[in-house]
């Protein structure tokens, strides 16, 4: 009966492992191993800024306490940037009462047609708790470079010619931000982050 | 190769019967010929009720083709009478990370396959919109193909 007590010794170690890798699943669980954006660690102070809403001056500072969520894009696209402020909006959902504790922001980086009362009424047309903000040209500019954001008008080939004055279209990093309740950057999203992954990222932030 | 699906008698004469059935499940396609359907159409809703400032100019459209026949064909352009501009885009986040759109000249669709336009991808970017597209709604987007000709499609006016 050798063999039968070494098969039963495999089948013990086996079982062993399996259960060593579900314990140690269940620790990372929650932790930041399991996180879908990228980590910044240790956490970037983020530069204080003031832009403008609808409703007046909004300052990021104004945020503390929440998580903050910053994302740069324009109301005139098309397509990427209210797929990525509807996904936000799911993400928020997604954690129920926690996510009255996040803060969507929403940074206009087309001024010139973004005026602070057009961004702020498009970003509560996806949710009415977004806030949205839009300033002079300078003030976006510096705002945008001191997150890293990239943005430019696209080359007017990428519409046809005859259209190419009236409704040009603006390149922009679509990395998202996320700010802790201190202000300080913690998490990025690259562009693609689906809503799942973000309020599962988003519940680790608000308990860590 | 006892087993195998092409292999050689007796099966050879089911074969036959079964690629007979499904070219009878193409509908009335000829082989050589696209066999296109059209479906899953839908507007995202452009509305800015709290400004003076009117809709947002612009929105995009997104639809699935299916091409069940024996031949390519290509999507090469969407009209929407609701705007005074529709193109074919495609959305692409660039290797640094910055999200860009090109113009498409044309969609290809392969035979046998389907064709999405969704968020993020290829998509209808729609561009001086004359009204507000309002949720609940819906709209007729003329597509035309160049083989299959044009194809009037209802979209529906939905959030994602």
């Amino acid at each position: 009966m050798r063999s039968r007590s070494w098969m039963t010794m495999a089948v013990a170690l086996v079982l062993l492992a399996i259960a060593g890798g579900f314990l140690l699943g269940r620790a990372q669980a929650g932790g930041a191993g399991t996180l879908h954006g990228s980590l910044i660690d240790p956490p970037l102070a983020a530069t204080d800024f003031v832009l403008a809403s609808g409703d007046g001056p909004v300052a990021l500072s104004d945020f503390r306490g929440k998580v903050t969520v910053l994302f740069f894009g324009y109301t005139f696209c098309p397509d990427v940037c209210p797929y990525m402020l509807q996904r936000l909006r799911a993400a928020r959902d997604l954690l129920g009462p926690a996510g009255q504790d996040v803060q969507v922001v929403f940074i206009s980086v087309d001024p010139e047609r973004d005026s602070p009362a057009r961004t702020t009424a498009y970003a509560r047309g996806f949710d009415p708790s977004f806030v949205g903000l839009s300033g002079s040209t300078p003030e976006v500019a510096a705002v945008a470079s001191s997150f890293g954001i990239f943005y430019a008008r696209a080359e007017p080939d990428r519409v046809a010619p005859d259209d190419a004055g009236e409704f040009y279209l603006v390149d922009h990093s679509a990395t998202v931000l996320v700010l802790d309740r201190d202000g300080a950057i913690r998490l990025m999203w690259p562009g693609e982050a689906s809503a799942e992954e973000m309020a599962g990222d988003l519940a680790w932030l608000l308990a860590n | 190769m006892r087993n195998g699906r092409l292999g050689p008698v007796p099966g050879g004469r089911t074969l036959l019967v079964v690629l007979a059935s499904l070219g009878a499940s193409c509908g009335d396609s000829r082989p050589g010929t696209p066999d296109l359907a059209v479906r899953d159409a839908w507007v995202r809703p452009a509305t800015l009720p709290e400004t003076p400032e009117g809709p947002p100019i612009n929105s995009a459209a997104y639809l699935v083709v299916e091409n069940r026949g024996g031949a390519s064909d290509r999507l090469l352009a969407v009209e929407f009478s609701g705007a005074s501009m529709a193109e074919l885009h495609e959305s692409f986040v660039d290797s640094s990370g910055v999200a860009r759109m090109r113009r498409v000249e044309a969609v290809d669709v392969p035979a046998g396959e389907d064709v999405r336009l969704e968020p993020g991808g290829l998509h209808v970017m729609l561009m001086g919109l004359r009204a507000p597209l309002v949720e609940g709604d819906s709209v007729d987007l003329v597509l035309r193909f160049e083989d299959s000709g044009e194809r009037t499609v209802r979209a529906a006016v939905r959030p994602l």
